[in-house]
C-alpha cells in the first residue's frame, strides 16, 4: 500500500464518520442512539485487540481484563471523587500500570505465543474469580464496596470535567464516545506511519530480524500491549459510564472472545475491520436476540469456528484481495 | 489432628481432581500440540451424559466411568474429523476454533437443557473425622485419578497404540514413511483425550453440580499445570499437580478459597516465568 | 583480488572461544583474528564448528573464553546489542518480512539510525546498489528465494554496519545468482569487512582475502585462499570433496 492511499483511508474513514456522528442524532430515537453508543464503545474495546493482536501480532486473549479495570477504576474513583474526570484518568492509569507490569513479565521472559494466550487468559480469569467473591464489607476499595458478583450500582454518568453537576445527556455521550474512537483510530493510523509503528509491524512478521536490525522487541512489544490497554480501559470506563454500573463479567471469556471474533472478522492487521465488524456483529446479535431464537455464545461461536476454516484472513483483506485480482484481471484483458 | 488429617485428605484430593481435570490435555496437549480450548465442554459434556442417563434410569457407576468417556470419545471423533484436522500446525487457529466449539458447545448445552444447575445425588455415604464430614465419594474421586493416570501411563508406555502414537507425535513424515497411517493416530490420539475429559466431567458431576458453563473453572488450572508440567506430559501434570494442589488447599484453609485460587495461579505464574520450558523441560530424556 | 594486508587494524578477535554443548566441544580455544576492510572465509568439514564458530559471533553464549570487538566484548550478547555495535548478520534461510515490501523492509532497517528522510535516501540508495528496483513495491513473501537473499543483503546494509556476517550466501542460487552474489560482495566490500560461511570452495577462492579452515572444533589453517588451499593439512580433511 504506498502512502498516499493511507492518507486517503484515513481521511476517508474519519470524515465519513465524522459526518455520521454528526447526523445520528436527527436520524436516531433516543433508544436508537442509546443502543449505537454501546456498540461503539464496544469498537473502540475491539481496536484494542486489532492494535495489539492484529497489528503488533501479540496474542493476547485477555483483553478483557484491561476493560474490566477500566471499568472498575471508573467506578470506584467517579464514586469516591463525585467527579467522572477522575474515573475516566483512573481507566487509562489503572490499566497502563498493570499492562506495564503484566507485559514486562511476558515479554522480558521470552514467553512463546501459546504461553502468552494461556496467561493473558488466566490472569482475566483470576479477576473474574476475585471479583467474583468480593461481596461483603471487607472488601471495598476507597470506601466503594465490590459488591461481589452484583457488582457497583449507581455509577455516576460522565459530567463536564470539574463540574459534577453537569453531566452529559444521550446525544452528549453518543458525541464523546465516537470522537474518541476517531480520535484513537486516527492516532494509531498515524503511529502506524512512524518509526515505532513500522517496527510494531515488523516485529509481528519476523521478531528475530527485527533484533537483529537492532531494535529490542520486548521494548516494543511491552509498548503495544500498554497502548491497547490504555484503549481497552477508556473503553471500559465509557462502557460503565453508560450503563451507570459495572459487574465481573466485564472480565468473563466471552468479554475477551467477542473482540476476539471481531477482529478475526473484521481482518488480522486492519483497523477499521474490527470496527465495522463490531458494529455489523452487535446489530447482528441483538437482532437474533430480538428473534429470541439464537443464542448469543452459540452465534459468537459459531462465527468464529466459521472464519478461523473458512476465511481465517478476515472479511477486510479477503476482500481486498478480490478487489486486487479482479483489477489485475482486468488489466491483463 | 483431625484438622491436620482433613487437610492432608484435602490436599490429595486436590491433587486428584487436578490430576483428573488435566489427562485429557496432557494427552491433547503433550502429544498434538494442541491446545483444545473446549476442554471444559468436553468435561461439561461428559457431566450432563451422567445426568442425562441416570435420569433414564442407568446406574451411576456405568454412568460416570463408561456411558461418560464414550459419549465424549464419539464426540471428539467428530469435531477431529471436522474441524482440528484442518488445522495441524496452526497452533493459534486451533485455539481459537477450539474456542468456538466451545461457545457452540455452550450455547447448543444451554439451548437443550436450560441455564441451571442439575444437582446429582452422590452416591456411597461420607463418613467423619473430628467435626468434619467426608463422602466416601471423595475419597473414590482420588482413587479413580491415580488409576486412570497409572493407566494413561501403562498405554503409553507398554502398548503398542502408545509405542505408534509417540513416534508419530515426534516425526510425522517417519511414521508414515513407515506406513502408519497418521490421520488415524490422531483421530484416536484426540477421541482418548476427549474420552479422559469425558470421564473427568462424569466423576466431578456429583461433587460439582451440572451446568452449561460449569468447565470454566477447571480449565485455566488445567492449562497452567500442563504448561508447568512441560514436554513430558504425563509426568509433568503429576509433579505439577502435586505442586499446585497444596498450594491452594492450604490457601483456602488459611484464608478463602478466593486467595486458594489466587496463590495457585501466582505460583503458576513464577514457575512459568523460572522453567519457561516446564518442570520436566530439564529433563530431555524423560518422554512421558 | 588485493587483500588487505596484516598490518591493517583488527577489528574482530576471539580469544580462546569455546562452546561445549554436554560432553561434546564444538569449539575448542579458538584464537580468531579478523582485520578491517577484509572478506575473510570460514571454511571446514560439516561438524567442524564453523558453524557454532558463526553462531557465537552472532550471540551465542560461549562455555569460555572471549569475542573481541573493537575493543568490547561482544560475547553472549542480545541480537539487537549486538546490531548495536555494528554488525549485520545475514542468516542462511533468509530471516526477512514475508508481509512488507522491500522498500518498507528497507525503510525499517534505516529507521533504526537515521531521520526520516536521510531514511528514505539510504533506501533509494540501497535498492539502486542491489538493483531492486523492479521488485521495489512487492512483498517480500512473495519473492523467489535469491531475490529474498538480496532483500536481507539490503536490510544489512541500511541499517548501517561496518561488519557483515553472511551464513552461506550461495546456498541455494543458480550460478547467474552466485555471479551476482560474488559481484556484490565485492562492492559491498569496497566500505565493509566481511566474514563469509561458505562450501563452495569456487565462490570462497573468488571472494576471499583470507581463509581460515576449522577441523574438529579448532583452526587447522589460516592465510591467503591459494597458501590455505594448497596446505596438504587442509587437502587431507577435503579428500574425496571435488574442493582443494
Amino acid at each position: 500500500m504506498t502512502k498516499r492511499n493511507d492518507l486517503t483511508e484515513t481521511v476517508g474513514v474519519v470524515g465519513a464518520s465524522l459526518i455520521a456522528m454528526i447526523l445520528a442524532p436527527f436520524f436516531m430515537d433516543q433508544f436508537g442512539l442509546f443502543q449505537f453508543t454501546v456498540y461503539i464503545v464496544i469498537a473502540l474495546f475491539a481496536l484494542s485487540q486489532a492494535f495489539v493482536w492484529g497489528i503488533g501480532g501479540i496474542v493476547s486473549f485477555g483483553q478483557a481484563m484491561f476493560f474490566g479495570i477500566g471499568g472498575y477504576a471508573y467506578a470506584i474513583l467517579s464514586i469516591h471523587f463525585g467527579d467522572s474526570t477522575y474515573g475516566v484518568i483512573g481507566s487509562l492509569v489503572f490499566p497502563g500500570i498493570f499492562a506495564a507490569v503484566l507485559g514486562y513479565f511476558i515479554f522480558y521472559g521470552r514467553i512463546s505465543d501459546i504461553y502468552v494466550g494461556v496467561i493473558t487468559m488466566a490472569v482475566s480469569l483470576m479477576f473474574l474469580l476475585f471479583f467474583n467473591a468480593s461481596s461483603g464489607d471487607g472488601y471495598a476499595i476507597l470506601g466503594v464496596p465490590l459488591g461481589g458478583y452484583n457488582g457497583i450500582p449507581a455509577l455516576p454518568p460522565l459530567n463536564i470535567p470539574g463540574n459534577p453537576a453537569s453531566t452529559l445527556g444521550y446525544s452528549a455521550m453518543w458525541y464523546v464516545v465516537m470522537s474518541s474512537l476517531l480520535l484513537v483510530y486516527a492516532l494509531l493510523r498515524w503511529m502506524l506511519t512512524r518509526r515505532f509503528g513500522k517496527v510494531v509491524v515488523a516485529i509481528r512478521e519476523n521478531e528475530e530480524r527485527v533484533g537483529m536490525l537492532g531494535y529490542d522487541p520486548r521494548r516494543y512489544k511491552l509498548a503495544t500491549f500498554v497502548i491497547g490497554a490504555l484503549i481497552a480501559g477508556l473503553a471500559g470506563s465509557f462502557y460503565a459510564s453508560w450503563g451507570g454500573f459495572i459487574s465481573p463479567t466485564v472480565f468473563s471469556l466471552t468479554m475477551s472472545v467477542q473482540v476476539i471474533v471481531y477482529v478475526l472478522v473484521g481482518g488480522l492487521g486492519t483497523l477499521v475491520g474490527p470496527i465495522l465488524a463490531a458494529i455489523a456483529l452487535q446489530m447482528l446479535v441483538s437482532y437474533a436476540g430480538t428473534q429470541a431464537a439464537v443464542d448469543p455464545t452459540f452465534l459468537l461461536g459459531t462465527v468464529l469456528l466459521l472464519f478461523v476454516l473458512l476465511i481465517p484472513k478476515g472479511f477486510m483483506p479477503a476482500i481486498m484481495d478480490l478487489y486486487t485480482r479482479a483489477k489485475q484481471g482486468r488489466a491483463q484483458n | 489432628m483431625n484438622t491436620a488429617i482433613i487437610i492432608l485428605f484435602n490436599i490429595f484430593l486436590g491433587i486428584g481432581v487436578l490430576v483428573l481435570t488435566t489427562m485429557s490435555l496432557a494427552v491433547i496437549y503433550g502429544f498434538m500440540r494442541i491446545i483444545n480450548l473446549a476442554h471444559g465442554e468436553f468435561m461439561m459434556l461428559g457431566a450432563y451424559s451422567v445426568w442425562f442417563s441416570t435420569s433414564l434410569g442407568v446406574n451411576i457407576w456405568i454412568a460416570i466411568l463408561i456411558i461418560a468417556p464414550l459419549v465424549v470419545a464419539i464426540i471428539g471423533v467428530i469435531i477431529e474429523r471436522t474441524i482440528i484436522r484442518f488445522l495441524y500446525g496452526r497452533i493459534i487457529d486451533t485455539m481459537l476454533a477450539t474456542w468456538g466449539v466451545s461457545l457452540l458447545l455452550i450455547g447448543t448445552v444451554t439451548a437443550l437443557f436450560g441455564n441451571h444447575v442439575r444437582g446429582l445425588s452422590t452416591p456411597l455415604g461420607s463418613f467423619s473425622i473430628g467435626d468434619y464430614g467426608v463422602s466416601y465419594y471423595s475419597l473414590a474421586l482420588v482413587v479413580i485419578s491415580f488409576v486412570a493416570l497409572f493407566g494413561l501411563w501403562a498405554v503409553f508406555r507398554f502398548t503398542r497404540f502408545g509405542l505408534i502414537v509417540r513416534a508419530t507425535m515426534l516425526r510425522p513424515e517417519m511414521a508414515a514413511a513407515l506406513g502408519i497411517n497418521r490421520d488415524r493416530v490422531y483421530v484416536m490420539t484426540f477421541a482418548l483425550g476427549a474420552g479422559l475429559a469425558g470421564l473427568a466431567g462424569g466423576v466431578i458431576a456429583p461433587l460439582a453440580g451440572v451446568f452449561p458453563s460449569m468447565g470454566m473453572v477447571y480449565i485455566i488450572k488445567a492449562f497452567i499445570a500442563v504448561l508447568i508440567g512441560g514436554p513430558a506430559a504425563i509426568t509433568g501434570i503429576t509433579i505439577a499437580s502435586s505442586l499446585l494442589a497444596p498450594v491452594s488447599v492450604v490457601g483456602s484453609f488459611l484464608a478463602s478459597s478466593v486467595v486458594g485460587e489466587i496463590a495457585l495461579l501466582t505460583l503458576a505464574i513464577v514457575l512459568i516465568r523460572l522453567l519457561p520450558m516446564g518442570i520436566t523441560g530439564r529433563w530431555p530424556r524423560l518422554s512421558l | 583480488m588485493t587483500g588487505s594486508s596484516d598490518t591493517s587494524a583488527i577489528m574482530l578477535q576471539t580469544r580462546d572461544l569455546t562452546k561445549r554443548f554436554g560432553g561434546v566441544v564444538a569449539v575448542d580455544g579458538v584464537n580468531f583474528l579478523l582485520h578491517e576492510g577484509e572478506v575473510h572465509s570460514l571454511i571446514g568439514p560439516n561438524g567442524a564448528g564453523k558453524t557454532t564458530f558463526f553462531k557465537l559471533l552472532t550471540g551465542l553464549k560461549p562455555s569460555a573464553g572471549e569475542i573481541i570487538y573493537r575493543g568490547r566484548s561482544i560475547a553472549g550478547l542480545m541480537p539487537h546489542e549486538i546490531a548495536r555495535q555494528g554488525i549485520g548478520i545475514k542468516k542462511q534461510v533468509p530471516s526477512v518480512f514475508d508481509g512488507l515490501t522491500v522498500e518498507e523492509s528497507l525503510m525499517v532497517a534505516a529507521l533504526r539510525v537515521r531521520s526520516r528522510r536521510t531514511a528514505t535516501a539510504e533506501v533509494a540508495a540501497t535498492i539502486d546498489r542491489l538493483k531492486l528496483g523492479e521488485i521495489a513495491g512487492k512483498q517480500v513473501g512473495i519473492l523467489a528465494h535469491g531475490q529474498r537473499q538480496w532483500v536481507e543483503i539490503g536490510m544489512v546494509l541500511a541499517q548501517g554496519c561496518e561488519l557483515i556476517l553472511l551464513d552461506e550466501p550461495a546456498a541455494g542460487m543458480t550460478s547467474e545468482e552466485v555471479a551476482r552474489t560474488v559481484e556484490l560482495i565485492g562492492d559491498i566490500n569496497r566500505d565493509r569487512t566481511i566474514i563469509v560461511v561458505e562450501h563452495d570452495m569456487k565462490f570462497i577462492r573468488m571472494i576471499s582475502h583470507r581463509v581460515t579452515v576449522f577441523h574438529q572444533g579448532r583452526i587447522l589453517a589460516a592465510g591467503t585462499p591459494d597458501d590455505v588451499l594448497s596446505d596438504h593439512r587442509v587437502k587431507d580433511i577435503y579428500i574425496g570433496n571435488s574442493a582443494a
